[in-house]
């Protein structure tokens, strides 16, 4: 009986392991988040289209502005600007531009939600919403996020959000969607807690 | 019918497109056009990726987050598009009909172009407009 229980314990001892290394990550990841005031940088977005065998190349900056301000801005191929102030967020294209107020509208709020919570790192410790797992490869901790919402699981298969080890940043972005297609968001030039206009965020 | 249809706007957010106005010797031709789609006083614009050939076009309609709303084929020959794949939130039976009618007419015009796109459909008040970005032959990204 006792090396029945001896060999148990052996044998869950990693797993115990396992866990608490996965959530001290969290944690980590977490409090250099909570800590973030700003966010700037530069990101190359890879669209991957499977009908089609064929991939379309974005470039643009972010800016994020602790605790509800962010601006996602397209400047090649295309312009397109994505502002969150506050509740309100601003859509402009060269065609036209949108004001939504994400309180009246439960897909937008869901959405806004998400980028703030991947900009931060938040998004790990949301266990309504992902099933995460966190493995070490080379200089990064990857993450990976499978949704338990239906919702969720109708638009991304899973997500999987990398971050740099030495500064716990997100440095790519990588959405599966159940069709086969994919995106990957790249992350670069990232500074943090500098100082950023905040006429860039006004939706005026 | 209209409320989905504004519920396919809102979930699309934006992107823009390229357009396939015609083949590289015979190799397919891939494009991408701005979209740009209007219904009442909402709007969303996007990204059409097109990948045509003497038979068929093959098409992709995705946002500016990387998510795609809409992938459809369209049989030059037979005149007739079929919806591949649509966003889970916005597949109702109506919304594919009106989408298959809308770019059954849409489709051929932009093949046939390298400008400006528009079309209306006078029923539900939408309006599509596409835009060439730049020509891509297929196996240059």
């Amino acid at each position: 009986m006792r090396k029945f229980i001896f060999t148990l314990f052996i044998t869950l001892l990693p797993l115990f392991c396992m866990a608490q290394s996965q959530e001290s990550i969290i944690r980590q990841i977490e409090q250099v988040g909570s800590a973030t005031k700003s966010v700037e940088c530069s990101f190359v977005q890879t669209k991957h289209v499977k009908l089609l065998n064929d991939k379309m190349v974005s470039y643009g900056k972010m800016y994020y502005s602790a605790p509800s301000l962010l601006r996602w801005e397209y400047t090649s191929p295309y312009t397109y600007t994505f502002i969150l102030n506050q509740h309100q967020v601003l859509l402009k294209s060269a065609q036209r531009q949108d004001v939504v107020d994400v309180n009246n509208s439960k897909m937008f709020k869901e959405i806004v939600r998400l980028m703030m919570s991947s900009v931060v790192g938040s998004c790990l410790s949301d266990d309504t919403t992902f099933d995460v797992s966190i493995a070490s490869v080379g200089n990064e901790w990857v993450a990976t996020l499978l949704p338990l919402r239906r919702d969720m699981k109708q638009m991304w298969s899973r997500l999987v959000v990398h971050f740099n080890r030495s500064n716990q940043s997100v440095v790519k972005v990588e959405m599966y969607e159940p069709s086969g297609d994919y995106t990957i968001i790249e992350l670069s030039n990232i500074r943090r807690n500098a100082t950023i206009d905040s006429k860039l965020f006004s939706i005026n | 019918m209209l409320r989905g249809l504004y519920l396919f706007m809102v979930l699309m957010l934006v992107a823009h497109a390229d357009l396939c106005a015609q083949e590289v010797g015979n190799e397919p031709c891939s494009q991408r056009y701005r979209v740009q789609i209007d219904v009442d006083k909402a709007g969303i614009s996007g990204i059409c990726i097109l990948l045509s050939d003497e038979d068929e076009v093959l098409g992709a309609i995705v946002n500016e987050f990387g998510l795609s709303a809409l992938s459809f084929s369209y049989d030059i020959k037979r005149d007739r598009v079929a919806i591949i794949d649509i966003l889970p939130q916005i597949d109702r039976w109506y919304i594919r009909r009106v989408l298959r009618n809308d770019l059954r007419r849409i489709v051929p015009q932009i093949i046939s172009s390298d400008d400006v796109c528009e079309y209306t459909n006078e029923r539900y008040k939408l309006r599509y407009w596409f835009e060439p970005l730049a020509l891509h032959s297929s196996n240059n990204y």
